[in-house]
């Protein structure tokens, strides 16, 4: 940046910080560093609350539920979301087909979807936590009950009572 | 995240490790929450003791026709349609006894043509295309009205394209704890609650956006709507209104009184053929669109007032003659009007007069869509229009 009196350094500064051009330092619960453009990190809600109450955005922030594979994951979406414009059509096609693949590369890798979605709800990243639960509803969506057990690999686990109480309930239907 | 591995005993499904189960109460829930049918979310009781009694906690019920099949297919059509009624009658009746409220509730049987059907989709209303909604009647439509206003906490949204031709009736369903409405009710005759009675029940307290479709009042109910809207006892948080389609409604008045907090920013008058007078007073209004009504067959010029609008969209086949439009404060304003104008025929006076008492305007773009015989026409003209 250049050098200037006070009040353009000020100036600067305030244009900077509007233009979400800092960098913000994320850490993952295995101690790993990943530093991201401001406007990366606002893509999730409880980042951009804490920087706008004045968090210490120089220090970064811990994040103690999400491991590194699973960040590194999540700011690629970040990154994409926060720091490419969406205005033209042409914009937001290339952003739907990067979801479009993000997610079915994630859909191949269930376990991994999973964690993707559980640190998509933790850091509160609207965008993505829609992508992912929409992937796995669209996995349960007509599907009979065996083939969703099979799908996620649920135990049967129902107690003949459960099994007494469903046969009821589908009189009742 | 740390999460317990286990493995499944079938040996088919071996490497399936069950995951899912181990997501958080929330992120299940909101999973159920975009199955489109809720019948897809009663099969996940099924499922495990996890998922046992998590559907009765759902915040979202949608039970949706998915969309259209063709016509030929009108069997199929027909038996998933009085499928989809068994299911939410079972749903609603089921949930009805656990008494969990419901945030939101969407029962649709309207095909929608597009994801984002804000307001369209009127296409699929030609010819024979509700077969699929006949087994729907009017007391179907009033037990969901019910279960609607003792269990539903936010959204609800009920679209019936067809209802029997005798007996068609419903009731305006009300709730304290309702912020979105939005009703399409196959001209079924409504019934309006006074404006006193709902001010003493906190009818509307929550409400922010109503999107009334397809209804038919009569003179005494038709006012009662009015009066429901314009009072900010009834509606004191309206910030949305879209009446479409409503057939018998002659008065269109709605007083809003700048005294109290005029919230309503958004105003759309869509289809509205037996209005006769309107009157809109409107101290807060950003955005009105005026679509299928016949302002030139009025006894009176229309009155509106809204002098915060920046948005105005008209559409009229007829061209509109001597309304006292008045739009203050116009400066930022957008106006979106289609004017059918023929040469020879018509003019577009009326038109003028509109722009020119929008005095403070200092900008004005215009496009022109000329039908192709239309464009030689036009050539000699055309350094005059621009």
């Amino acid at each position: 940046m250049a050098t200037g009196s006070g009040a353009a350094a000020a100036a600067a500064d305030a244009e900077e910080k509007e233009s979400g051009s800092r960098m913000i330092t994320l850490t993952s619960n295995e101690g790993k560093a990943f530093v991201v453009t401001e406007a990366s990190a606002r893509q999730s809600a409880t980042i951009r609350s804490m920087v706008d109450d004045g968090g210490c955005v120089d220090k970064g922030f811990p994040l103690p539920n999400v491991d590194s594979k699973t960040l590194a994951r999540v700011i690629q979406y970040c990154d994409e979301h926060g720091n490419k414009e969406a205005h033209t059509v042409d914009e937001r096609a290339a952003l739907a087909k990067f979801d479009k693949d993000f997610i079915a590369e994630l859909d191949a890798d269930k376990a991994f979807l999973y964690d993707v979605t559980m640190a998509a709800n933790y850091l509160h990243i609207q965008g993505l936590f829609a992508l992912t639960t929409q992937c796995i509803a669209d996995t349960i969506k007509g599907k009979t009950p065996e083939e969703i057990r099979t799908a996620f690999g649920i135990e049967y686990d129902l107690t003949a009572q459960d099994e007494e109480e469903i046969k009821e309930e589908d009189t009742h239907a | 995240m740390r999460r317990r591995k286990k493995m499944t005993t079938s040996p088919a499904a071996a490497a399936a490790v069950d995951l899912i189960s181990e997501l958080s109460d929330d992120v299940l829930l909101h999973i159920l929450s975009f199955l489109p049918a809720a019948s897809d979310v009663a099969r996940t009781t099924v499922l495990s003791r996890r998922w046992r009694h998590l559907w009765s906690a759902a915040p979202c019920l949608r039970f949706a026709v998915e969309p259209a099949p063709p016509p030929s297919t009108s069997s199929r059509r027909a038996d998933t349609g009085s499928r989809l009624v068994a299911a939410v009658d079972s749903v609603l009746a089921r949930r009805a006894i656990d008494g969990a409220d419901v945030e939101t509730l969407k029962i649709s049987f309207v095909f929608s043509s597009s994801p984002n059907d804000g307001g369209g989709g009127r296409s699929a209303f030609d010819g024979d295309w509700h077969d699929h909604a006949d087994d729907i009647e009017s007391e179907h439509v009033a037990a969901w009205l019910r279960f609607a206003e003792r269990h539903v906490t936010g959204d609800f949204r009920l679209d019936v394209p067809t209802l029997p031709r005798q007996r068609r009736q419903a009731e305006l369903p009300s709730s304290a704890r309702f912020k979105s409405m939005r009703l399409w009710l196959a001209y079924a005759e409504l019934t309006v609650p006074t404006a006193a009675a709902a001010a003493a029940d906190r009818a509307f307290a929550a409400l922010t956006d109503v999107r009334l479709s397809t209804v038919k009042v009569d003179d005494v109910n038709g006012r009662r709507l009015c009066d429901l809207f314009s009072s900010p006892a009834c509606c004191p948080r309206l910030r949305r209104l879209t009446l479409e389609d409503i057939v018998g409604l002659t008065e269109l008045r709605l007083r809003l009184d700048a005294a109290h907090a005029a919230t309503l920013e958004t105003l759309k008058l869509l289809g509205l053929p037996d209005v006769k007078a309107v009157e809109v007073d409107a101290p807060g209004l950003r955005e009105l669109a005026i679509t299928g009504v016949s302002l030139d067959e009025m006894a009176a010029p229309p009155m509106i007032s809204a002098p915060r609008l920046r948005r105005l969209t008209f559409e009229s086949d007829e061209t509109c003659r001597g309304s006292g439009l008045m739009v203050l404060d116009g400066a930022r304003m957008e106006i979106d009007i289609l004017s059918h104008g023929f040469s020879g025929v018509a003019d577009n006076r009326d038109l003028a007069w509109f722009l020119q008492h929008c005095a403070a305007a200092d900008r004005l773009d215009v496009g022109l869509l000329v039908p192709l015989g239309e464009v030689t026409k036009l050539k000699g003209h055309i350094t005059y229009v621009l």
